[in-house]
């Protein structure tokens, strides 16, 4: 999903994604939906592992990126208590768990689609999402 | 005709008596009147009274009784007893002669409805005054020979349709019977079998003279056997003449296009396509490059928000806790409750030793900063709460919406660039194939109309000649027969069958000088309308299309590269049938001339006036301007009636220096919808409204009044 990333050296033409940070929360969600709310299966941590090059968490935090609000969401959402979001080490697991799931079926959505029209898929994923909202 | 005066006394919209004066013929130039109206002021309500004025009905939209012709202001302000009337009246030039004619609708209340009574009238001027004959059908008879019904919409020309009728030719019996009128056909016709029913009574006296001598009998039956071949031979010759004629222009039209193909105009065109669409394809991709980036920052600046959206209720309930135990939002910070456990005095001034008894107190205070919030933490937590409540343009349902209403409209044009971009390229690649193959086969195909026309061409020759030779023996065996006879008419019934046999010959000779007669005008018709049709239309537009007359029904067409235009906008159309029915009025009056000069007699007909209503609706502005820098100068008397919001830049720089005299109609209303301002029109720099504002409730109506 790199070349989505605009910072990516080799990135598509049709890259998304500003940062890293923006494919991973977006990741997450697909992940938080997949899952209909339920909590994530532990996964490989990039944090504890520090490869390949973990996303430093203030950049989550910085207001500029609006990603923050949605970061609390998703612990609250999942460990269904204030105190998580306490806790930042936990925060971030809870977010990293639900962007390994959203990645795999991101994954999927892009080898049953082409690299070039892979941002019409996440557009019309989107639509499909939002309209299920609304009814 | 001509007219001096025309006055409408409480006639449909018009109020009152209400008259328009011409301005005086002027030696054999022309005259242009100016009628300048609103919307619903009385343009329509002048062909109208024309058409009540000479045939007594409106051909269109008659009210069931003639009381529907009166004013309805003048019907409202009436009594309930008084007697009611309606007239159009105009004075014309009859040979050189002022005629005042008029009709008049007299209608008496019975009830509640009228009972009408219509007038034909004219004035007799005597020493006593002026009065009013009534018709005692010589008005009328005049009126008709003035202006044939079949021709009215010829010179009272009313917007569209006429043109549109005209133009599309072919099957419109109306069309045809006003064209028969317009070349006098019947006059022609009845000319013709005036003369054979002569010769028929001539034939039967002869017959019974020659009853006694059969003989004679079988030589007067062959010679009216040979007469009716001639007259089938002529027929038929006649028909492959104007096979000729039509194979002629099919001949001409291909040549053209062979032309137009040879000198790589052709291939122009397809070039010119092609730029067109070329450069409409690297639009349509740059199009599509910026709707796909736009969708590419939609997914961006979605954070993927609807994918959150089952998190909306949990979080929210953790959030509303929060707010009910008072940790959120955090007005006291952690730092304020280290600080002020650390103090050994409580901010009330008692001490906060360890051994104080506050214990419960400072517990209290441990177990709240235990769940006191960071800053950063209390913002986020406090613009997560904002963004889940529903209420505000802010939050997360509302970005949502937004999102989902944007990708659909962003999908939406992609697809469609994408078609169109598929649809570019597939003609592109036609063009380009059309390109690349040469003109030849689009040759080839004209060159086979051409030998296909140059064919009829040659046939029609050849059966033309056969006729002509065959009509020549005919002629030869006719000329034989009748010497034979005249012998024989000599010898057995005397003088009396010469002189009659004298009397028939004269009678066959004169049908066949009105039947050439006749062929030859049909002819000249033809040339004269198609030169004057091109030298009115073809200089004046500006798509190079080109002005015909069909040789067979006299009908105008508008062709291009020889194809025949069937769909035209701009105004070519309206152009070609203005400069079709004056050539046609022209026409017309000369004819009449020479019919008098051959002794049949049709009437002398003066210079023929025109009333052109709307004439300038179905033109954009370029043929507009056109028009009406042509109009002026064309016919004796010309009447325009112009609706004011037509009255723009173009037509007012053609028509304006050519005016003799301008009247307006002005609209009396009480609708509170129409502005003054809206109705205002300039003539000669000088501005003025159409509109006058009557009290509330009040019956609409119009009156013309003279522009000075």
């Amino acid at each position: 999903m790199l070349p989505f990333c605009r910072p990516w050296s080799a990135k598509l033409s049709n890259a998304c994604f500003a940062t890293y940070a923006d494919l991973v929360m977006f990741a997450a969600g697909v992940g938080f939906q997949t899952l209909g709310g339920k909590s994530p299966p532990q996964c490989h941590s990039f944090v504890e592992e520090k490869q390949p090059h973990p996303i430093d968490f203030n950049v989550f935090k910085s207001p500029g990126q609006q990603l923050y609000p949605l970061v609390l969401l998703l612990g609250l959402a999942s460990i269904k208590s204030h105190d998580a979001v306490r806790d930042e080490e936990r925060l971030v697991r809870v977010v990293e768990n639900y962007a390994a799931v959203g990645f795999q079926e991101l994954s999927k959505k892009l080898a049953a689609s082409t690299p070039e029209h892979f941002h019409v898929e996440l557009a019309v994923q989107l639509v499909e999402v939002a309209q299920g909202r609304e009814s | 005709m001509l007219f001096r005066e025309l006055i409408f006394k409480d006639f449909l919209v018009f109020k009152g008596e209400n008259r328009i004066v011409f301005p005086p013929p002027n030696g054999s130039e022309s005259s242009l009147l100016l009628v300048l109206a609103p919307n619903s002021g009385g343009k329509t309500s002048v062909i109208r009274g024309l058409e009540f004025l000479l045939y007594g009905k409106l051909r269109r939209e008659m009210p069931a009784s003639d009381d529907g012709l009166i004013n309805k202001a003048t019907v409202r302000a009436a009594s309930q007893t008084a007697t009611l009337e309606t007239w159009v009246q105009a004075t014309i030039e009859v040979a050189g002669e002022p005629r005042t004619i008029r009709r008049r609708v007299e209608a008496r209340r019975a009830g509640t409805t009228f009972r009408c009574k219509t007038f034909l009238e004219e004035t007799i001027h005597a020493r006593t005054g002026d009065k009013f004959r009534e018709d005692e059908g010589d008005i009328q008879r005049l009126l008709d020979r003035l202006v044939p019904e079949t021709l009215f919409d010829y010179f009272y020309f009313q917007g569209e349709t006429l043109a549109q009728q005209l133009v599309r030719g072919g099957g419109n019996q109306a069309i045809r019977e006003g064209l028969a009128t317009l070349l006098h056909q019947d006059k022609w016709e009845s000319a013709i079998e005036t003369v054979e029913q002569v010769r028929k009574k001539i034939t039967n006296e002869m017959q019974n003279l020659a009853d006694a001598s059969k003989e004679y009998k079988g030589k007067a039956d062959g010679l009216e056997q040979i007469r009716t071949l001639i007259r089938n031979c002529q027929a038929e010759c006649e028909e492959w003449r104007s096979k000729e004629l039509q194979a002629e222009t099919d001949f001409n039209a291909a040549e053209e296009q062979i032309k137009l193909l040879g000198s790589g105009t052709s291939h122009d065109k397809i070039n010119a396509e092609l730029h067109k669409k070329r450069n409409e394809a690297k639009s349509t991709a740059n199009e599509l490059t910026r709707v796909e980036n736009q969708i590419c920052s939609l997914v961006a600046e979605s954070k993927g928000l609807p994918f959150f959206k089952d998190a909306f209720g949990p979080g929210l309930k953790i959030l509303e806790e929060m707010k009910r135990e008072n940790i959120l939002p955090a007005d006291v910070s952690d730092g304020f409750v280290s600080r002020l456990l650390g103090s050994t005095k409580c901010i009330c001034g008692r001490s906060l030793t360890p051994e104080s008894d506050f214990s419960k107190e400072r517990q209290c205070i441990e177990d709240y900063r235990a769940r006191t919030l960071a800053v950063d933490l209390n913002s986020g937590l406090l613009t997560l709460l904002n963004s889940l409540d529903g209420g505000t343009r802010q939050s997360f349902e509302s970005w949502i919406k937004t999102i989902k209403t944007e990708a659909e409209e962003l999908i939406s044009k992609r697809n469609d660039a994408v078609l169109r971009q598929h649809d570019l390229d597939e003609a592109i690649k036609g063009l380009e194939a059309s390109r690349a193959k040469s003109n030849i086969d689009a040759i080839v195909e004209q060159q086979g109309k051409q030998k296909k026309a140059a064919d009829v061409r040659v046939m029609a020759k050849g059966k033309q000649s056969e006729l002509q030779m065959q009509m020549r023996t005919l002629e030869m065996r006719e000329q034989q027969t009748k010497r034979e006879l005249n012998e024989m008419g000599g010898r057995g019934a005397g003088s009396q069958v010469q002189k009659l046999f004298s009397i028939r010959e004269r009678a066959n000779e004169l049908q066949k000088l009105i039947e050439q007669s006749l062929d030859h005008l049909k002819n000249s018709f033809y040339e004269v309308l198609q030169d004057s049709a091109r030298k009115y239309y073809d200089p004046n537009v500006t798509d190079s299309s080109k002005a015909f007359i069909d040789p067979n029904s006299l009908l105008p067409l508008i062709k291009r590269n020889g194809e025949v235009l069937h769909t035209l906008g701009g105004g070519q159309r309206q152009l070609l049938v203005l400069a079709h029915i004056i050539s046609l009025a022209e026409l017309r009056r000369n004819l009449h001339t020479q019919l008098d000069a051959i002794g049949i007699k049709t009437g002398k007909l003066d210079d023929q006036s025109f009333f052109l209503d709307s004439v300038f609706a179905p033109c954009d502005e370029v043929y507009a301007g056109i028009v009406a820098r042509f109009l002026p100068g064309k016919a004796r008397q010309m009447l325009l009636l112009v609706a004011s919001q037509q009255w723009h830049e173009a037509i007012r720089l053609g028509i304006e220096p050519e005016v003799d005299r301008a009247y307006c109609f002005k609209l009396h209303t009480s609708n509170p919808e129409r502005k003054l301002e809206e109705y205002e029109v300039s003539f000669k720099k000088r501005r003025f409204s159409l509109l006058a504002k009557l009290p509330a409730a009040q019956e609409a109506y119009s009156t013309i009044e003279e522009i000075k």
